[in-house]
């Protein structure tokens, strides 16, 4: 497989996982659009172009997921729109994750011995 | 203020004016909501740091991406919900072939209901023309033994619907509607 076909591969792979990873997001703190960006950067090595983290947010709400509330501008911060996990999206976080532990232990099944035997 | 300030404020307006078109076709409550949350976004970015207030400026621009671009799946949801509450036809072909244009499964989805929609107004019209083209509209027969159903250039020798072609044609392209216009507002409203 090329580099490219990597590439592509690994950014299909990420876009999959990139409601989960957000939703997991959520659950140690509310964050608003940015510290998602930068939560996944960096502690899941997920760069995306800044603005898909948007309609993706809208989307987590319209399921019931999450919920949205603005936060009181400052003298130094504007006014912040927060995100917190819902119970539905924490359900969806233990489904989605359950999913995602069978998938790996399939994968490393099928990685350790070959498939046939 | 430096030039490379005035810069960065001309790229910033220039990037909020292009977010305000997209945004335009989003419902107000979102696009305002969007607005101050990407400004701010922006802005944020932006006051980061850079080799110069116009560099930054244009690498928060780049980080963010082209709001037609990662707005656009919300976008073509938005218009097919809002077609599907209504009846006229034009208004939901064209926001189908703007969300199939999107792509995704739910634009394989939306292409289907295309053909559907685009069947619907093929059987009224064959209902609706049948009388004025009676040997090539309905179920026809030519004279070499094939049998068609729809709308023909060539004449058939026997036509076997007769009058029955009016009201199949258009109950039946109004039920198929109908389904397409349901469907189109499931699938909009469904991640």
């Amino acid at each position: 497989m090329d580099d490219t076909a990597l590439a592509r591969w690994e950014v299909q792979l990420r876009k999959g996982a990139l409601e989960l990873a957000v939703l997991m997001a959520m659950r140690s703190r509310d964050r608003y659009g940015l510290e998602f960006v930068e939560a996944l950067r960096r502690l899941a090595g997920i760069d995306l172009p800044e603005g898909t983290i948007y309609p993706l947010l809208i989307r987590l709400i319209k399921d019931g997921w999450a919920q949205a509330y603005w936060s009181q501008p400052t003298q130094t911060d504007p006014p912040r729109k927060f995100y917190r996990v819902t119970p539905a999206g924490e359900a969806a976080i233990a489904a989605m994750l359950g999913r995602w532990r069978r998938l790996d232990a399939a994968m490393e099944t099928l990685a350790g011995k070959d498939p046939f035997e | 203020m430096t030039s490379s300030d005035i810069a960065a404020a001309a790229l910033r307006a220039d990037y909020l004016n292009r977010l305000d078109q997209a945004l335009a076709r989003v419902p107000h409550d979102l696009a305002a909501d969007l607005r101050i949350e990407l400004a701010g976004h922006l802005d944020a970015v932006a006051g980061g740091g850079g080799a110069s207030p116009a560099e930054a400026m244009q690498a928060a621009i780049a980080r963010l991406g082209d709001p037609e671009q990662f707005l656009a799946e919300l976008i073509a949801d938005d218009q097919v919900r809002e077609a599907s509450r209504g009846f006229a036809p034009a208004p939901l072909l064209r926001s189908l072939t703007r969300r199939a244009a999107v792509g995704g499964w739910r634009g394989l989805v939306a292409a289907g209901l295309l053909l559907t929609v685009i069947a619907a107004i093929a059987l009224v019209l064959v209902g609706v023309l049948s009388p004025f083209f009676p040997h090539h509209v309905g179920l026809l027969e030519f004279a070499d033994g094939r049998t068609t159903f729809g709308i023909t250039s060539e004449a058939a020798a026997r036509e076997r619907l007769g009058l029955w072609r009016l009201p199949i044609g258009v109950a039946g392209g109004v039920m198929v509607w109908l389904m397409a216009r349901y469907f189109a507002g499931r699938i909009a409203a469904r991640r």
